[in-house]
């Protein structure tokens, strides 16, 4: 598939490996939305990956596609080397225990009927089993919170930094390889978004995690990622190390994005077009083109591959 | 600038009546606006600056559900001695007010030409049409002509924004208050929002109080920061003080636990221990105090909110403005 190319991709041993993934959601009246249209992404053991973009940009139906939830419209996704598109419905539940979700609403990602002990035990419990007190406890203990306190809680007598403990508690339950947590601290207060930020990255670091961490806050995606990949309207703009996000960004979108940090410098001539252009009728060639200050009639006709202009640094773009 | 205040604000409590009981989502804030200014809130979820905005807005008075005390004076009118004639006729001239959400600020099936022409008194309807085109053009909307016979469903989630900052400006209002203006917007239209707030207030003069759970927001763009924690305001400054050399503990702490982008990836962050207080049963004396690396006996009893040079902050253990308590 012409477009988003494969050069970022590394050789050798991957927990993930995603190529040309396609997600299309039809919309009826025969029009199509499309979601992600073919990109490509790997995660190395221990890693963390960022995937960084505004609503729309296909962040979270790429995250999602991963968990074959729903399963993508084409494409493959590897996990340790099996193929997880097109495998049967027990086959493919033995295979995503190995990746767990961490989702932006901890209050509405739990049962509000349920008391903690039994929502953490929920995961074991499907999987035949459930299981002794102490292995919840330690569970619990490990994200932060008491056992003792919270045992016998429900959802809505919890904060929502407490909330979001127990589900990472629940996913950690299962022993996966593979966490993917998309905007798991968006709906969090400043003060708990850090709590929890170092919560998961203690716990990566700790079980030997690989992550893929999906939001929109340039300095959050920073600041847990060792690679960020950029997304704009399905497509990759920009695979980069995460210490050169700030410094050495290189596609218009990034730095669009860098320039609308708050706190940025104040002054910047504004695109003559903010308008996201609809996904069920993305612009030929770069989809970024209709906002890019820098566009040409090239970047019409012709959509930019990824390539790499230093070690770990892959853009797509015409013009730089 | 003319020093005398627009807003005054004093001893404002808004007490909330609850099944579980009375609580002060407000407890005691005393605040002035100067004319022109923009004057940041900055607070977490439940420290109360919603409800702070709109009972400054006089949206919230007492009633069976909440108890309104202490004086809020707009350009010399005491809002709350309003009957509700005299509020609905300051929200149509002297303050207006941008909400959180556009999509919901606005009726999904009224046009926007609507929108933005009900308020209007005492103009015929092609002057009215005309005005309010104009209107749209302050606030950047390409085509305002084509805007007008739209419906909100038709426009994107910055342009509503946009839509309804026309709305609250339609009366030349000198004083706007902007409750989290920009939370529901993506970030690069987050910018541009403010962007437009900062160009409104240079250009028009209005003053704009524009409250965020966002620091980041509210530096560089606001002149004063007030920061509240569970109903109470812990430090008052100018802003570029304020975020240089904070003196409140919690001011310290919030900031240094936003990672930022300059830091090098997987840089710890320093959490705040502990969540806010249940404002049902707050602690006695300093509300920030259980959560607090610099908390001591003094701090059972409330500390009040004192000013030195023009950085007011309420603490017993003021963190020094070289650093360190």
């Amino acid at each position: 598939m012409a477009g988003t190319g494969t050069t970022h991709l590394r050789p050798g041993e991957r927990v993930l490996s995603v190529e040309d993934l396609v997600v299309e959601f039809p919309v009826g009246r025969g029009r199509t939305v499309h979601a992600v249209s073919g990109i490509s992404f790997d995660l190395l053991d221990g890693e963390t990956l960022g995937i960084l973009g505004e609503s729309g940009c296909g962040k979270s139906s790429a995250g999602r596609a991963v968990m074959q939830l729903p399963p993508p419209t084409a494409g493959s996704v590897k996990l340790n080397g099996t193929e997880l598109t097109g495998l049967g419905r027990s086959a493919l539940r033995d295979s995503r225990r190995k990746m767990q979700m961490i989702l932006q609403n901890p209050v509405a990602a739990l049962n509000p009927r349920r008391k903690v002990a039994d929502l953490v035990a929920e995961g074991p419990a499907v999987w035949g089993g459930k299981p002794d007190r102490s292995r919840i406890e330690a569970a619990l203990e490990a994200v932060g919170l008491d056992p003792a306190t919270v045992w016998d809680r429900r959802p809505h007598e919890l904060s929502g930094g407490q909330c979001q403990r127990v589900c990472i508690a629940r996913a950690l339950l299962l022993d996966p390889r593979v966490l993917i947590c998309d905007e798991p601290v968006s709906s969090l207060d400043v003060s708990v978004q850090a709590q929890i930020l170092n919560l998961l990255e203690s716990t990566r670091a700790r079980l030997g995690l690989s992550m893929i961490f999906i939001a929109h806050d340039l300095a959050v995606v920073k600041n847990v990622s060792d690679r960020i990949m950029v997304m704009y309207l399905g497509k990759i703009c920009e695979v980069v190390p995460s210490g050169a996000l700030a410094g050495s960004a290189l596609h218009p979108y990034t730095r669009l994005l860098l320039a609308s940090v708050p706190d940025a410098p104040q002054g910047d001539a504004e695109p003559e077009n903010t308008e996201l252009p609809s996904p069920m009728a993305p612009p030929t060639g770069c989809r970024f083109r209709t906002r890019c200050p820098l566009a040409t009639d090239l970047c019409a006709k012709e959509e930019p591959n990824l390539r790499q202009t230093t070690d770990g640094h892959h853009v797509a773009c015409h013009m730089v | 600038m003319d020093d005398s205040p627009l807003l005054t604000v004093e001893d404002l409590s808004t007490e909330i009546h609850t099944s579980r009981g009375p609580f002060k989502a407000v407890d005691g804030v005393s605040f002035t606006v100067r004319p022109g200014e923009m004057f940041g809130i900055v607070g977490e979820s439940g420290s109360g600056k919603s409800v702070l905005g709109r009972t400054v807005m006089g949206l919230y008075t007492s009633g069976p559900t909440m108890t309104v005390t202490g004086k809020v004076v707009l350009d010399g009118t005491d809002v709350h001695a309003l009957t509700a004639a005299g509020r609905r006729r300051l929200w149509r001239s002297d303050v207006g007010m941008v909400f959180q959400d556009p999509a919901t600020a606005l009726n999904p099936v009224k046009k926007i030409g609507r929108h933005l022409t009900e308020g209007m008194r005492g103009l015929s309807r092609t002057a009215a049409r005309t005005r309010a085109e104009e209107l749209l053009r302050l606030v950047g909307i390409p085509e305002p002509r084509r805007r007008l016979g739209q419906y909100p469903h038709e426009l994107s989630g910055g342009m509503r924004q946009r839509v309804v900052i026309a709305i609250a400006l339609a009366g030349e209002p000198s004083l706007l208050i902007a409750d989290e203006p920009t939370t529901a917007l993506d970030v690069t239209v987050q910018k541009q929002i403010l962007d437009l707030l900062g160009r409104l207030q240079a250009e028009l003069g209005t003053a704009i109080v524009l409250i965020s759970h966002n620091l980041a927001v509210v530096a560089g763009r606001a002149d004063r920061v007030a920061v509240m924690y569970a109903g109470r305001l812990a430090e008052l400054a100018p802003a570029a003080a304020l975020f240089a050399g904070p003196r409140h503990p919690y001011t310290e702490a919030l900031l240094a636990s936003v990672p930022r982008l300059a830091d090098p990836p997987h840089s710890p962050l320093q959490a705040i221990d502990g969540a806010p207080p249940d404002m049902a049963a707050p602690p006695p004396g300093c509300r920030f105090a259980p959560r607090c690396r610099y908390a001591s006996d003094a701090c059972e009893t409330s500390p009040a909110l004192v000013a030195d040079h023009g950085h007011a902050y309420a603490c017993h253990h003021p963190v020094s403005s070289i650093g360190g308590a």
